[in-house]
């Protein structure tokens, strides 16, 4: 049974496209394998409304950072699968380096390390 | 399981263009083939159909909403390449008129420098001519061609014609055959510029005003085998009156 929306977690705002951008890195996908792939990697955290990727995927297509052509599904269906361009891999690589360091600096702060103890340093040394 | 129909998730509002361009196919298509193979899924999953195509629905969300996102994005993108190409259009156009008034402007000055040359060379012939023009009516005030009278005791009276060599008045009177007279006076009439000439004789020779006519004239002695004291050139129209040396010139 599937898990109640309550008990995951909503995505960040703005991380949705650094999400959908790393998902297709690996090869070409549609819009559904790229839900699953979301999800999967998340260990089923990450609340993603599965019709909001579709938004994002035609920005981004617009924006050149992915391509969009029809093809066959595994099961024979008319799909349309999406690949990462070489301007959405320069994307991806700055906005995952730009998440990673906000993140350490959240992490560190929530933690109560790094920065708190300089704070202090400064407050002895004045 | 049921295929869903494609027409049930556009909404009822959609643009006519949507439908036009094919464009809310192919938004539709995608959202039916996901909604299909996430309950495709769920059913493998234990699901009974109905309740795995509601489950793929719920977790799909309201798709009228991603639709409509989906043609913004759409619209925005194709506004933005129109604007794209205006402002390109426009740059290019702009860069167009600017270097066909650079062209126009070199031009109309390259024309005018050449214009300014041309008259500069105009205006110095003109001023060459007019110098040129001046010297000759200097130089023809006294040189002009034209004929003289000689008449008097000399072989040859008659009318001779100047040219622009000079001639003066005693070559004139060997020309005309002389005299046989030791000594001959010459009164010479000025014809053209003469109250200018006559001036000019003031200090050379000697002048005579003819009391009848009152005319002035020259009055020249010359020896035989002598070259005259003053031996003025001749103009046009003189007149030279040959006399043995006594009497006064007969008007």
């Amino acid at each position: 049974m599937a898990k109640k929306p309550a008990q995951r977690s909503e995505i960040p705002p703005g991380t949705l496209d650094l999400l959908v951008l790393q998902a297709v890195t690996s090869g070409s996908l549609h819009g559904y394998a790229i839900a699953r792939r979301i999800k999967d990697r998340s260990s089923g955290e990450l609340l993603v409304e599965e019709g909001s990727l579709y938004p994002a995927l035609h920005r981004l297509v617009h924006l050149k950072q992915l391509t969009a052509e029809w093809g066959t599904s595994e099961n024979n269906r008319r799909a349309r699968f999406y690949r990462i361009t070489a301007v959405g891999k320069k994307r991806l690589q700055a906005d995952a380096s730009a998440w990673r360091k906000v993140s350490a600096a959240v992490t560190t702060v929530l933690d109560g390390r790094g920065p708190a103890l300089e704070l202090r340093g400064m407050a002895w040394i004045s | 399981m049921d295929k869903l129909n494609p027409s049930s998730l556009i909404p009822s509002d959609a643009s006519p263009v949507d439908a036009l361009s094919g464009a809310g196919d192919v938004i539709t298509d995608e959202f039916t083939f996901h909604i299909e193979e996430c309950a495709r899924r769920l059913e493998r999953e234990g699901l009974a159909p109905d309740a795995a195509r509601a489950e793929a629905e719920r977790r799909f969300g309201d798709p009228t909403t991603h639709y409509t996102q989906c043609r913004r994005q759409s619209t925005e993108a194709r506004m933005n390449r129109v604007t794209k190409w205006v402002l390109a259009g426009t740059l290019v156009a702009l860069v167009a008129a600017v270097c066909v008034l650079i062209f126009q402007v070199q031009r109309q000055d390259s024309l005018l420098r050449t214009m300014n040359d041309r008259m500069e060379v105009a205006n110095g012939e003109i001023r060459r001519l007019s110098t040129s023009s001046q010297e000759n009516k200097s130089l023809s005030a006294f040189h002009e061609p034209g004929v003289v009278y000689v008449d008097g005791i000399i072989k040859r009276p008659g009318v001779y014609a100047l040219s622009n060599f000079e001639l003066t008045l005693s070559r004139c009177v060997t020309a005309a055959g002389s005299t046989d007279s030791k000594r001959i006076v010459v009164h010479l009439i000025p014809g053209s510029d003469a109250e200018l000439r006559i001036n000019e004789w003031r200090s050379a020779g000697q002048r005579v005003v003819d009391s009848k006519t009152e005319k002035t004239y020259l009055k020249i002695q010359i020896n035989q085998g002598e070259s005259p004291l003053f031996d003025p050139v001749l103009s046009a129209n003189d007149v030279l009156t040959v006399m043995s040396d006594g009497p006064e010139l007969q008007q």
